[in-house]
C-alpha cells in the first residue's frame, strides 16, 4: 500500500518536496550509485572534496517519497565533513535527522549512505590513495 | 480457462480448482491487454469445460470482447464466466448479448452499498454451494439475507441504468481531455490499455524516469493510484501492467486516474496541470543514466 502524505514528518515531507542539493555535480571528484536502475530505488550522490572536506554534495534519484527525503537529508548532513566524519554516516542518523520515516520505509533511506561510501571510494580510486582510517 | 489479468476473486479461485486437479490454462492478453475471441478459440480444448474472462480489466480499462468469446463457449457447449465487477452500472450488460451461463457483479463498484454483490446463473446451470446451512437464496448461499443490501443493490441498479449512458459519455469526454492535455505536455507518456475500447472513467499512463508513489504523494488531493507500491526500497510491479509488456521501470511510473460522477472538468484542468509540474519535477530528480 502506498504511503500517505500524513504519514510523513513534516521535514521528511519538506525534503521530499522541496530535495536540497539536487543534481549531477559537474566536475565531481567522486560518484557512488546504489540501489537497482531496472526495477528498484536508484540514487546517485556526488561529491567533491577539497582539502580532505566534502565542499559539495549533490544528489539525484530514482524513488519513492522516503528516497528522495532521505537523499536530500544526506545530502544536509555530509557537507562540510570531512572523508572520515563523512563515513560515519548511516542511515539512523538520516532517519533521525528527518523525524523519522513511516513504518516500511526505513529501508528506503539506506541508498544515500551506500552511495556515499561507493562515491568516496570512486574518489579515493581517482587520487590513488587508501580509504581513510576507521572506513 | 482464464487470464493472466483477472482479479484475485477469480485467479485464486482458478488456483483453488487446479489444487482440486483441474487442469487450468491462463491466456496472456495482447499489448493493450485484449484477450482476442480467437485466441480463446485456438486455446480451447475437446475436455474444456469452463471459460472465465473478465468483461473489463479494471486497472487498465481494457473493455474484453465478450460476446464473441460467450458465442464461441456456448457454440460449443462450453460453460462461460464474466466478471463484470468494473462494467455493472457503468456500461450496458447484458447477459444475453454477453450469452455468458454466469456472471458476477459487485454493487459498491457502481456506488451501492458495500458487501452485497450478485451471481447471475442462466437458467439451467446448477452451481454447488460454497457452504451448507439453512439453505437461504435457493440453497445457493446459506445464511440469513442481507435484506438491507439486497434492496440498495437493487436500487442502486435502477438508479445507474437512467443515467448510465450519459453519464459515461460524460465522463469518457473528461478522460479523453485529460489524456490530451497530459500528451501535449508531456509526448513520452505511455497509455497502459487501448485508447478507446475502454472503461469510461479509467485512464492508466507510465511516465517513463518518474516513480509513481513519489508522483501520488504530490498529487494527495486527487484519487490516483500506482502500480505499485515501494516497499522497503523494492517495488512489486503491477502484474497486468508486466503481463501487457511494461518494463518493470515502466510499471513503477504508472498511475491510474479513477474518474466518477464527482469529477468535473475544472478538477480535471486543475489534476494535470499538477501532474504535468510534477513529472517534469521528479523527472528532473532522476539520475540521466536511467
Amino acid at each position: 500500500m502506498a504511503v500517505s502524505p500524513r504519514d510523513y514528518s513534516p521535514l521528511a515531507l519538506d525534503h521530499y518536496r522541496r530535495p536540497r542539493n539536487t543534481g549531477p555535480l559537474p566536475g565531481a571528484s567522486g560518484v557512488g550509485t546504489a540501489g537497482n536502475p531496472a526495477d528498484g530505488d536508484y540514487l546517485r550522490l556526488a561529491i567533491l572534496v577539497e582539502q580532505d572536506r566534502l565542499v559539495r554534495v549533490e544528489f539525484q534519484t530514482f524513488g519513492c517519497p522516503a528516497a528522495i527525503a532521505a537523499g536530500s537529508m544526506a545530502t544536509e548532513l555530509l557537507l562540510g565533513r570531512t572523508l572520515t566524519e563523512a563515513l560515519t554516516l548511516d542511515n539512523r542518523e538520516v532517519v533521525e535527522a528527518l523525524g523519522g520515516l513511516p513504518e516500511g520505509k526505513l529501508a528506503c533511506s539506506v541508498l544515500a549512505e551506500q552511495a556515499l561510501r561507493a562515491a568516496v571510494e570512486d574518489y579515493c580510486e581517482r587520487e590513488g590513495r587508501s580509504l581513510p582510517e576507521g572506513a | 480457462m482464464t487470464t493472466a489479468i483477472e482479479h484475485k476473486a477469480v485467479a485464486l479461485s482458478m488456483e483453488s480448482l487446479r489444487e482440486e486437479g483441474f487442469e487450468v490454462t491462463v491466456l496472456s492478453p495482447d499489448d493493450q491487454g485484449v484477450v482476442s475471441v480467437e485466441r480463446v478459440d485456438r486455446a480451447l480444448r475437446p475436455d474444456t469445460v469452463l471459460v472465465s474472462v473478465m468483461a473489463a480489466n479494471g486497472e487498465i480499462g481494457t473493455l474484453e470482447p465478450i460476446p464473441g468469446i460467450g458465442a464461441r463457449c456456448r457454440a460449443r457447449g462450453i460453460l462461460f464466466h464474466t466478471d463484470a465487477t468494473q462494467t455493472v452500472g457503468k456500461l450496458p450488460v447484458d447477459v444475453a448479448a454477453y450469452a455468458c451461463d454466469l456472471l458476477s457483479l459487485s454493487a459498491h463498484k457502481f456506488h451501492g452499498p458495500k458487501g452485497v454483490g450478485a451471481l447471475y446463473l442462466r437458467r439451467g446451470v446448477a452451481v454447488e454451494p460454497l457452504f451448507s446451512g439453512g439453505g437461504q437464496e435457493r440453497g445457493l448461499r446459506s445464511g440469513t439475507l442481507n435484506v438491507a443490501g439486497i434492496v440498495g443493490l437493487g436500487e442502486t441498479c435502477r438508479l445507474r441504468a437512467e443515467e448510465m449512458r450519459a453519464e459515461a459519455e460524460r465522463v469518457s469526454a473528461l478522460r479523453d481531455r485529460l489524456l490530451e492535455r497530459i500528451e501535449a505536455a508531456i509526448p513520452e507518456v505511455v497509455l497502459n490499455g487501448p485508447r478507446r475500447r475502454r472503461l469510461p472513467g479509467n485512464l492508466n499512463l507510465s511516465f517513463p524516469r518518474c516513480e509513481g508513489e513519489a508522483l501520488l504523494t504530490a498529487l494527495d488531493e486527487f484519487a490516483l493510484s500506482t502500480g505499485s507500491a515501494c516497499q522497503s526500497g523494492a517495488a512489486e510491479p503491477s502484474e497486468v501492467l508486466l503481463a501487457i509488456g511494461r518494463e518493470p521501470n515502466l510499471a513503477r511510473g504508472s498511475v491510474r486516474f479513477g474518474l466518477g460522477r464527482s469529477t468535473t472538468p475544472e478538477i480535471i484542468d486543475r489534476l494535470a496541470d499538477r501532474l504535468v509540474v510534477e513529472v517534469r519535477r521528479l523527472q528532473a530528480l532522476a539520475p540521466e543514466e536511467l
